[in-house]
């Protein structure tokens, strides 16, 4: 099943949280690939494993058993330093609750990654309006994160993630905070940086709607992988989302 | 992450929760100030005291009475072992050009109904040679006013102006205590000197000091000399215990009964006080510096406890333990060298402050800026910021991205 295609391939991946001994497996061996520019929904109910998977698959949590591999390397081997610069150069992240820094520019908060990257502060500016303008904000590029509407705030999150070009784009639950206007505008960037920028797309979500955006949705259920198929009749953001 | 942009994003951190960061900085204002302060303060008495000794010359030497360890640990019950005898003895030397001793008591002087406590000085008529004093108006002590014991005074300016009004003092009557002296002249102003304002002084002599009072030990001997003070010392040591009948040949400081002083003596043993004096008002103030620096650490970890998320953020756009441990540090260091800055400005203020009401009280105070005091206030609030930002930064480096993503 492997394919020398895949951006991400995971096998047989295990994931167990310790508490005071006590051990609560929450995934229990998924063996499955994502192709370099593929959109791929992550489904499942409340507990199933959704966001931990996310969060592996995106190097802020480790696994506890099976495989890992990101771009053609094991991810076992990397160190705390290259976990660190693979998060900053290869994936970007998009959260529910937005994460900005709060009371600072729409500007600043957009450069952020960049302060961990060997780009020299000079270009930092031109690199954060390019990402703001592409997210439509612009005109907000001054303004501070908490002047900002929710929908305007995951605009800011995703040009933050956008800013080093990373190859994947992981988004946890992006719309769950947004009203079905700014949700569906959210959903309609992401398309575009998947089919127009060739961005690969990891996309976390309970809602049937938002997930059928993607080309293909994985279900898990029980930390159990339940499905994982196509989507038949995907759903095109450009007209009837954004009335 | 280079280093700028380390500081410029510390920075920001800072200023979004700008009154907390104020707040914490006041600890380190308020512990850099005190020590500012007192080391400033401390330098500017060291150099009014010098200024002082300094008033007295060097070619005098001082005679002390007890053993040399005086200096070092000074007692109140020193045997008073140095008399008129002693004078007379040294006047014999004819390389000595000037012997002169005080005897100090306090009364209260009456004349013309107006009454004032004051200091009495128990002298001989050297003692004009020796300070270098004039008269103003009659005559000082002679040699036969003190071997008469005449009952005889010679005011300072004030004191005579405040006795006397406008009226001329020499020819009046004065009474110290119960006794009365006739006025034979007053002093020409003369000012402070060994913290003691001359002008309001009256001196008697030795010997109608031991009439009226019963003092006869002197409290020094001063002798002024053409010679080398390094070559004149021994003399008067050799002569001081043939005197007092001493065995000390081998010269033994602890079996004499007096020692010897000079102005050189005398800074030295200024200057190692007052330095003690500094590093006592330093270290009180230094307690203030330790407790803002625990204040620095308390606020950085409740900061790291509240900025878990944003801690967690960081990681998951790139940032190394090591990053965030910096920025963490940056912070902390930020603070209190920003803290450390204030606290040299506000220190130097009050103690400009200081010496102008010192100086309403005593004139001779100069504002002196310790730069000692300002580059250890720097350098000390930077340490501080190193050493108690440490721990918090080290406990949100630690963060697993996930834990910290996972706290909401």
């Amino acid at each position: 099943m492997a394919d020398a295609k895949d951006i991400i391939r995971v096998e047989g991946l295990k994931k167990d949280y310790i508490n005071d001994d006590i051990v609560t497996s929450v995934l229990h061996g998924l063996t499955f690939g994502i192709p370099k520019g593929q959109f791929v929904a992550i489904m499942g109910p409340s507990g199933s494993g959704k966001s931990t998977l996310m969060h592996i698959l995106g190097f802020l949590d480790s696994l506890s058993g099976g495989k890992y591999i990101f771009d053609g390397r094991d991810v076992s081997t990397l160190n705390e330093d290259e976990l660190a610069r693979t998060r900053g150069e290869k994936v970007g992240f998009i959260f529910q609750t937005f994460n900005l820094l709060p009371k600072t520019s729409v500007l600043d908060n957009v450069k952020l990654p960049l302060l961990y990257s060997d780009v020299p502060a000079t270009k930092w500016d031109a690199m954060a309006m390019e990402a703001i303008t592409s997210v439509g904000l612009s005109h907000r590029a001054q303004n501070l994160s908490n002047q900002l509407s929710g929908g305007e705030r995951q605009r800011v999150a995703i040009a933050r993630a956008l800013i080093r070009k990373p190859p994947v784009i992981f988004a946890d639950e992006p719309t769950g905070n947004l009203d079905s206007k700014s949700g569906a505008a959210v959903m309609q960037i992401l398309q575009h940086l998947n089919i127009d920028h060739g961005h690969t797309i990891v996309l976390v979500t309970h809602e049937t709607y938002t997930a059928e955006h993607a080309e293909r949705i994985l279900r898990l259920k029980d930390g159990l992988l339940e499905s994982d198929k196509p989507v038949l009749h995907r759903c095109l953001s450009s007209g009837d989302l954004v009335k | 992450m280079h280093a700028h942009d380390l500081v410029q994003s510390a920075w920001s951190s800072l200023v979004r929760t700008r009154n907390r960061s104020l707040l914490t900085m006041l600890g380190i204002v308020i512990g850099i100030a005190a020590v500012i302060l007192a080391l400033s303060i401390g330098e500017s008495a060291q150099s009014f005291i010098l200024g002082q000794i300094s008033s007295f010359g060097s070619d005098k030497l001082i005679v002390h009475p007890g053993p040399r360890s005086q200096t070092d640990n000074p007692s109140p019950f020193v045997e008073m072992t140095l008399e008129y005898k002693d004078v007379k003895r040294l006047r014999r030397e004819p390389w000595l050009s000037a012997i002169s001793a005080e005897i100090m008591q306090t009364d209260l002087a009456q004349a013309g109904g107006v009454s004032k406590n004051i200091s009495l000085i128990g002298t001989l008529p050297d003692e004009m040679v020796i300070g270098g004093y004039r008269v103003a108006d009659g005559a000082f002590l002679t040699d036969a006013d003190v071997d008469g014991r005449a009952r005889v005074t010679v005011l300072g300016k004030s004191l005579a102006e405040e006795l006397f009004g406008q009226e001329r003092a020499v020819g009046k009557s004065v009474k110290f205590g119960k006794n009365s002296f006739r006025v034979i002249g007053v002093m020409e102003e003369m000012g402070t000197q060994f913290f003691q304002n001359l002008d309001e002084l009256a001196y008697i002599s030795v010997t109608a000091m031991d009439d009226v009072y019963q003092r006869k030990q002197f409290e020094y001997i001063i002798v002024k000399t053409d010679t080398p003070l390094e070559e004149a010392t021994p003399r008067i040591e050799v002569i001081m215990r043939e005197a007092h009948n001493l065995d000390n040949p081998e010269g033994d400081p602890e079996k004499d009964d007096f020692f010897i002083m000079s102005q050189a003596d005398a800074i030295k043993t200024v200057s190692q006080v007052t330095g003690v004096l500094q590093i006592l008002l330093s270290s009180i103030a230094a307690i203030s510096l330790l407790v803002g620096g625990i204040g620095i650490m308390n606020i950085m970890y409740v900061s790291v406890t509240e900025r878990i998320t944003e801690i967690g953020l960081r990681k998951a756009i790139g940032a190394r333990a090591r990053d965030v441990l910096r920025q963490f540090l940056a912070e902390a260091v930020l603070l209190t060298l920003a803290g450390g800055f204030g606290g040299v400005i506000l220190g130097m203020l009050f103690s400009w402050i200081g010496i102008q009401v010192i100086n309403a009280y005593q004139p001779g105070w100069v504002f002196m800026i310790s730069v000692n005091g300002i580059v250890s206030g720097l350098v000390v609030s930077t340490v501080i910021g190193l050493v108690f930002g440490y721990f918090p930064a080290r406990k949100a480096a630690a963060l697993h991205p996930m834990e910290a993503m996972r706290t909401e």
